[in-house]
């Protein structure tokens, strides 16, 4: 079987995650909501992985912080790793830590040399101590930065050069983004490096209340968009077939719902396509 | 230049626990970033203490919580954690509109919360009670769960948190005013809570305190010669709070 469709993992859909008899399921795991002594969570952790694959997906290593990667935390990491055995395992080209504060969002990146080195070093330093590759994710963008000295593909691609780490393209983010800084989300998905996607993430947005369509928020709180189905096909002819993984964190629906919406993923997945322009 | 990087960064966040207007603020993206964080701290802090939040209210909480974030935001990724400091915050932030107790409550969320997320016990051969004739009590300690936590109140707080925990109103709760423990401990999957008495509360501390459940129980006993000791110690059993004896030898 080749790449298939999972879904984030919610605690209140244990049972039927468990029992679903979905072809190729799979799911992904916020590290951070495991990284505990024991109890429910990580029993509950531990069924889910024991019925099906399990990616994990971190949200707080801040690779893209100025300081280093708390060590602390990385131990932390390692730990669920190693105990989990993840097929997949993913960060964000953020930050969220400075000083003694760790703000619990995806802050932005200014893409400059400075911020390339620290996330070269960072990256480098959690894969080292993780002993395997990971993933990072282009996180959605709120306002711009004069200061980038790179297009975020092109940033990307140099961060998978010099680490050797993968990427996670969050189509949904692309979307996002692209609406908010007024550009075209196509030529983004077309500048970036595509060998080196190892997931796509695909979630729901909602307009901000004040503003309107014109600044999207990545909510993960709806279906996902038509827009974005459009942009998961699009990277998926070009890239050809990739685990995709459906996102739904807030108003979340009964477990059927999603596996319906994580099942015309897999059905895309499924497509004969032309794979002339894939990798 | 590295600094350039570390002065956008510490300015950005400082912007985002603030609340006060910025020069991100030429973006009206900035205030995604700044809601983001405060709504997953509230809310983080809001699944850690639903006691608390049941007593003040669903709005009156997110206002606390709004400020304690400004005062003191994440240390930790791990939003599970988030909140160590809460009750000791609402200690010296009193208000009028709140129960002299909201503090104490807060501890207690904070007990549950933490023994809701403690490690399971090692599985390690232990002697259970029916191992230890009568004559090695002398000898033998009690291994607590890592998810027991107890503590001792100058108020009937357990009790006003338990019913709180039964989602009685904040205005039929009705305690005998008096000192009260608490012990929480999670046998199975859920954390599971009592009032403890003075008696029981001294077992427990003298467990902690590693002393032999013989020394203990005469001690105790002793200085309360009022009290059933024999009974403390059963109630303590069926709590599973308890999750084995060692002989001290085996220290």
């Amino acid at each position: 079987m080749g790449p298939t469709a999972g879904i984030g993992f919610k605690p209140e859909h244990i049972e039927e995650a468990v029992a679903s008899p979905a072809a190729g399921l799979w799911f992904e795991v916020h590290a951070e909501n495991y990284m505990v002594g024991g109890g429910p969570r990580l029993a509950m952790l531990e069924a889910i992985r024991e019925a099906r694959p399990l990616s994990v997906h971190g949200v707080g290593l801040s690779l893209g912080g100025e300081e280093r990667v708390d060590r602390e935390h990385l131990s932390r990491f390692k730990q669920l790793i190693d105990r989990f055995e993840p097929f997949l395992v993913s960060e964000h080209l953020a930050w969220s830590r400075i000083d003694d504060i760790c703000l619990p969002d995806l802050l932005p990146v200014p893409r400059t040399r400075d911020a390339l080195e620290c996330i070269l070093r960072n990256i480098d330093e959690t894969q080292t101590a993780l002993g395997r590759k990971i993933l990072i994710e282009n996180p959605s963008h709120y306002i711009p930065f004069a200061e980038h000295e790179w297009s975020e593909p092109d940033f990307l691609a140099e961060i998978v050069r010099r680490t050797g780490c993968g990427l996670l393209v969050d189509v949904n983010n692309v979307y996002v983004s692209a609406n908010n800084l007024d550009y075209c989300p196509y030529t983004y998905l077309d500048s970036m490096p595509l060998g080196a996607i190892g997931e796509i993430h695909i979630a729901g947005h909602r307009p901000d209340v004040a503003r309107g369509e014109a600044l999207l928020i990545d909510s993960h709180d709806a279906p996902v968009a038509a827009g974005v189905w459009a942009l998961l096909e699009h990277l998926l002819r070009r890239r050809g077939a990739a685990p995709v993984l459906l996102e739904r964190d807030g108003a979340v629906p009964p477990f059927a719902d999603l596996e319906a919406e994580r099942d015309r993923a897999a059905n895309i997945l499924n497509e004969p396509r032309d794979y002339a322009n894939a990798i | 230049m590295r600094s350039s990087l570390s002065t956008f960064q510490r300015a950005f966040a400082s912007a985002i626990v603030s609340g006060a207007p910025s020069d991100f603020d030429r973006s009206p993206g900035f205030a995604i970033y700044r809601n983001t964080s405060a709504v997953a701290a509230i809310e983080a802090l809001a699944a850690g203490y639903p006691a608390t939040r049941a007593i003040v209210g669903e709005l009156d909480f997110r206002q606390l919580a709004r400020a304690y974030f400004r005062s003191d935001p994440p240390a930790t990724p791990i939003l599970a954690y988030y909140g160590e400091g809460f009750a000791d915050w609402l200690d010296w932030r009193p208000d009028a509109s709140h129960p002299s107790y909201l503090p104490d409550v807060a501890r207690i969320d904070r007990l549950q919360l933490e023994s809701h997320l403690a490690a399971d016990p090692d599985e390690v051969d232990l002697l259970a009670p029916a191992d230890i004739s009568d004559d090695e009590w002398t000898r033998v300690a009690a291994v607590l769960r890592p998810a027991a936590r107890f503590r001792w109140f100058d108020r009937p707080t357990p009790s006003i948190w338990l019913a709180s925990r039964a989602s009685c109103a904040p205005d039929q709760i009705t305690p005998d005013w008096k000192p009260e423990g608490i012990l929480l401990t999670r046998p199975g999957g859920a954390v599971d809570a009592c009032v403890l008495n003075r008696m029981e509360f001294e077992l427990l501390e003298a467990f902690v305190a590693n002393e032999t459940v013989g020394d203990a129980a005469i001690a105790i006993a002793k200085r309360r010669p009022s009290g059933d000791i024999g009974a403390a110690f059963r109630r303590l059993l069926s709590s599973g709070a308890i999750h084995g004896f060692r002989r001290k030898e085996q220290y």
